[in-house]
């Protein structure tokens, strides 16, 4: 009986901090369903190319937020009719700050993440989603799509890059 | 007042004509009835005596020009006339705000108030309340006249008036965005100062039925014959500045776009206000009805609580989960909405929040304490409001102050707080206040009820529980 209480009161500790901000100041929160996204992805069409290189980094959180977070941190390289249109590889790998990354993503689910993705030629960030195809996780859907909002001022409308293509891991 | 005499005289100088055509009409049921003080010429003080204030307004225009001044007692009534350009005659002293030109000033606003309820004034007279390097750039006027009631004229009351002025000052922030690059006209920008004039103990109306004196003592270039007012001499404006070129006018100027509810006490009010305006509640229930369309809407607004008011409309492009939103001008709000749509957010989105932020930085916020920014959906309806703008100064430098720390905290925004398209009215309602107050974000959210009829503020308790949050 003790333990059917103890097991309600920790269902209904967690159904109360639904809504709440999920991490504790001063703590460091792991993602480890972020690492099957980590690593080298390719996608080619004819002459096109897209190349994401994606890292996990603990990201901080100032005060009075104080935690730390494991996110998705990417860069990304585009050719497009053997021409280099977007490309922000050179970076790849440095630490989120002052890194130059294009690519800001947080889990969604165990298979998804959800994030930024920046189009630099058009100098906007757009929402970005990231699927696993199947549980071997070779493969990702890459969707980039308009973030929802009232748009920053000089927003260009539509996408330098595909916005719907499969990326096979390296 | 009218009796055989003074139509026969009339009838001879026509002072009713003359009188009309220099300061239109006047308002009985607006009169204000006080008590007389001793300082008479010449005379005994009496306990009884009164003097009545009758305002003039000129047929086209919505202010009082002109005050007849009747002086009451037993045996005796005379009378005589104030102008509003008088004060330029009277003493004022730049380095003092009290003077007899700044309380004559204020009397002609506290007419004004009593008339037409205008509690606002923009100081086009520079040397108006002005205090040493600090120009007014408007007064307020904050508690209501004590009139005894506006039609009851038979009950001698005080006239005092509670006045807020409010001067140019230095930037409230180093590096404030609309500071820059000069100190501009924002409210931010503004020093308030209030002062408590009343100017009873100075009531002098004249004797004799001529050469009345406005409040604040002084003769005040004349007070007419005693049958009309007195004629505005003209000439130059040597006693004020360069701002007023008719010397003919008064100092200042009732701002009409504007009134009480520009400066509420709190941000509830405006959101009140907003609810008893003609045009915001329609915004609302004309965005609610189309929320079937493929694009948002929105409504941008200027000077809401005006007979002015002003909008404009944008919509977005169909499939995209968002709007244009870019006046041209400082504006005072926006409505807009989040269609239906499988990814619509039940709340404001991160990039809603951050163009708040936005405008606030480019100074495209007309007035802080007034500006709102609105989401209507299919089942909520949100007011947001910056209620702590050092606080929402400080959070923007710390969170949105690039172009990584916009991103990390977008997925504070959304990954630490769990806000998706998934999620329940009521637990994105909660994540997203939550937000806010959990980085001192300086930001008032209010909840719409299913009506759009009222907007109330809301915060989330300790307790984790979003609760009403009255402004007090």
């Amino acid at each position: 009986m003790r333990k059917i209480f103890l097991i309600i009161m920790m269902v209904h500790s967690l159904i109360k901090t639904e809504g709440q901000a999920l991490y504790p100041s001063g703590s460091f929160n792991s993602k480890p369903e972020l690492d099957k996204f980590v690593g080298t992805w390719k996608w080619v069409s004819g002459n096109d190319t897209v190349i994401l290189a994606l890292y996990k980094q603990a990201i901080y959180y100032a005060p009075p937020l104080n935690y730390h977070v494991e996110n998705i941190v990417g860069w990304h390289r585009y050719v497009k009719n053997g021409v280099l249109v977007e490309n922000s590889s050179q970076y790849s790998g440095q630490s989120y700050i002052g890194g130059h990354s294009t690519i800001l993503a947080w889990a969604k689910s165990a298979t998804k993440i959800y994030g930024v993705f920046e189009d630099i030629t058009k100098n906007k960030d757009c929402d970005l989603y990231l699927t696993m195809v199947d549980n071997t996780y070779t493969q990702m859907n890459l969707k980039i799509g308009e973030s929802r909002g009232i748009r920053p001022t000089g927003f260009q409308y539509g996408f330098t890059l595909p916005t719907s293509i499969v990326l096979t891991k390296q | 007042m009218w009796n055989t005499n003074r139509g026969k005289k009339n009838d001879q100088e026509h002072f009713v004509e003359k009188t009309v055509n220099q300061v239109g009409f006047p308002y009985w049921s607006k009169a204000i009835k006080k008590a007389a003080k001793s300082r008479t010429h010449g005379r005994a003080a009496s306990d009884s005596a009164i003097v009545v204030y009758v305002p003039f307004v000129r047929d086209s225009q919505n202010f009082v020009n002109a005050s007849m001044v009747i002086h009451i007692e037993p045996g005796d009534t005379t009378f005589s006339y104030l102008c509003d350009w008088q004060y330029s005659q009277l003493a004022n002293n730049t380095t003092v705000i009290n003077d007899t030109a700044e309380n004559f000033a204020i009397f002609f606003m506290a007419l004004d108030k009593n008339v037409f309820g205008h509690e606002k004034f923009a100081i086009i007279d520079s040397n108006l309340f002005k205090n040493g390097s600090h120009r007014a750039y408007y007064v307020t006027l904050s508690d209501p006249v004590n009139a005894g009631g506006k039609n009851n004229i038979l009950t001698p009351v005080e006239v005092c008036q509670n006045g807020t002025i409010y001067w140019f000052e230095s930037c409230p922030y180093e590096g404030y965005p609309q500071c820059t690059p000069t100190c501009d006209h924002c409210i931010l920008c503004l020093t308030p100062h209030s002062y408590s004039y009343c100017w009873d103990e100075y009531i002098d109306d004249g004797s004799g039925g001529g050469g009345g004196s406005p409040p604040g003592g002084g003769d005040g270039g004349g007070g007419g014959n005693g049958s009309t007012p007195p004629e505005c001499p003209g000439g130059g404006v040597a006693a004020r500045t360069e701002n007023v070129t008719d010397p003919c006018t008064p100092g200042w100027n009732p701002d009409i776009e504007t009134t009480s509810s520009d400066f509420p006490d709190n941000p509830c009010k405006v959101v009140d206000s907003l609810m008893t305006t003609n045009n915001f509640p329609l915004y609302c229930s004309t965005l609610r009805d189309s929320l079937n369309l493929n694009y948002e809407k929105a409504f941008m607004f200027w000077d809401p609580f005006s007979a002015n008011t002003t909008f404009e409309e944008a919509n977005g492009v169909p499939g995209t989960l968002g709007v244009d939103v870019e006046p041209s001008i400082p504006f005072d709000g926006v409505v807009h909405t989040h269609y239906n749509d499988s990814l619509r957010l039940s709340v404001f989105s991160f990039d809603d929040f951050f163009k708040l932020y936005d405008w606030f930085r480019n100074g495209k916020i007309k007035s802080v304490k007034t500006f709102t920014l609105s989401v209507i959906t299919d089942s909520t309806a949100y007011v947001m409001m910056i209620t702590d703008s050092t606080a929402f100064v400080n959070f923007g430098n710390k969170y949105l102050n690039s172009k990584e720390n916009i991103r990390i905290f977008k997925s504070f925004f959304y990954d630490g707080n769990n806000i998706n398209e998934n999620k329940s009215v009521a637990e994105n309602e909660k994540a997203f206040v939550s937000a806010l107050q959990s980085t001192n974000a300086g930001v008032s959210v209010f909840r719409g009820n299913n009506t759009l009829t009222q907007f109330g503020r809301i915060k989330v308790n300790i307790n984790n529980q979003v609760r009403p949050f009255p402004c007090n």
